[in-house]
């Protein structure tokens, strides 16, 4: 079986770029519900960033 | 590398700055509900929303932080939702219309689709055309596994994203081993070679520490196998890019045997070093993926009987994988055959 090193060039992308959690800002919403209702209030966009810490 | 980017990046602290950017750690707490709501597939996936949570743009992939502020700029430049950006285009093509659609569909693996509509966003707008250019190779080559690209049609993009001012040596590299790939994919190995040529002619001085040197290590390797047709030599640069102590670790063991196996090549002492990595592995897991690969190479070999037998043993290890059935159909049919 293909070892998971070798499993192509789009999964090297994806878990290459995986750990993004260092971007975390402390004062944020604590959950998503959170984060919407301050999008509404703010009249912003709520950008989602899904990762994992494989 | 996104979060290394993001704390140091102007671009993307700029691009932050006028959403609200929310962290969704997929396997923790409400993650991977959130997670299954927007169906996402991979990581990292980016969504940007409305107050009712519709998606307005999504994207796969942390590409730079160019292309990430770009992305978050599409979505607070046009809030539309992606359902309604759809119906718009239909009406009223443009670029911009049609790269939020791109990455859209891509972002459900749907490469074929992203391939179309980066297209005609380069048609609608040829200001944008190199990046659109570096869009549609990207996500051919992802494609191609399904069938969906001919080499032909890849190599179209290829050259054209190689005319590219701009495009740096480490991209050449990259381009050279993606079409290589291909090559040997759609048999037609002759027509990768002078890419994986001036590649490695490019890459003459390069430092062995560099993000490139590893994919330069990769196409000596191929030129070693398809230009030299030097076995022994391919081996050995294959073996030398693995790191020190691999023979004790069952993981590199079963890699490098996969490699030997899908190309054919070196075929006994692959078995061998494929069954050490079965000794050697702490869990049934893991050991099971060895045995199919142990399984594989006996069949390359021409050893039906043996790669049944390696295959039950994976089954008892691992009773719950289908893929393993299915491996077993496979070498019992070859074994029919063999009888004939």
């Amino acid at each position: 079986m293909r070892s998971p090193v070798l499993a192509g060039v789009l999964t090297a992308l994806v878990l290459g770029a995986a750990a993004a959690s260092a971007l975390a800002d402390e004062s944020g919403p604590a959950t998503f519900t959170d984060a919407l209702a301050l999008a509404q209030q703010q009249n912003k966009v709520l950008v989602i960033d899904f990762y994992t810490d494989w | 590398m996104f979060a290394r980017e993001a704390s140091s990046s102007d671009i993307i602290k700029g691009a932050l700055a006028n959403v609200v950017f929310f962290k969704v750690d997929c396997e923790k707490g409400e993650g991977p509900a959130i997670a299954e709501k927007y169906s996402v597939r991979g990581y990292p996936t980016y969504y940007a929303v409305n107050a009712a949570g519709e998606p307005v743009e999504r994207w796969i992939g942390y590409d730079g932080p160019e292309a990430f502020a770009r992305a978050v700029a599409a979505a607070t430049r046009d809030t539309r939702t992606l359902v309604a950006k759809k119906e718009a285009f239909a009406k009223q093509p443009t670029a911009d219309l049609a790269l939020s659609l791109a990455n859209d569909v891509a972002t459900g693996y749907d490469w074929a689709g992203a391939v179309k509509y980066f297209k005609q966003a380069r048609e609608l707008d040829p200001a944008r055309a190199d990046e659109c250019t570096r869009n549609i190779f990207t996500y051919m080559f992802y494609g191609a596994d399904d069938g969906g690209f001919t080499f032909d049609e890849m190599k179209v993009e290829a050259d054209r994203l190689l005319a590219i001012n701009g495009t740096t040596r480490e991209d050449r590299i990259d381009l050279a081993s993606m079409i290589v790939q291909l090559a040997r994919k759609q048999d037609r190995v002759p027509d990768g070679v002078p890419y994986l040529e001036r590649a490695l002619a490019e890459a003459e001085g390069l430092p062995e520490d560099s993000p490139a040197a590893r994919t330069v290590r990769g196409l000596r390797v191929d030129h070693a196998l398809l230009v030299e047709k030097d076995i022994p030599k391919a081996v050995g640069l294959r073996k030398a890019m693995l790191p020190e102590n691999w023979e004790q670790d069952p993981k590199r063991l079963n890699q490098f045997a996969w490699w030997c196996c899908e190309n054919g090549i070196n075929l006994e002492e692959a078995e061998a070093l494929v069954m050490r990595a079965v000794e050697l592995s702490d869990n049934d897991a893991d050991r099971s993926n060895y045995l199919d690969t142990a399984a594989e190479v006996c069949l390359k070999r021409g050893n039906c009987e043996e790669a049944i037998a390696r295959i039950k043993q994976a089954i008892e290890l691992a009773p719950d994988r289908d893929y393993f059935k299915e491996q077993l159909a496979k070498f019992e049919a070859a074994l029919a055959q063999k009888k004939g």
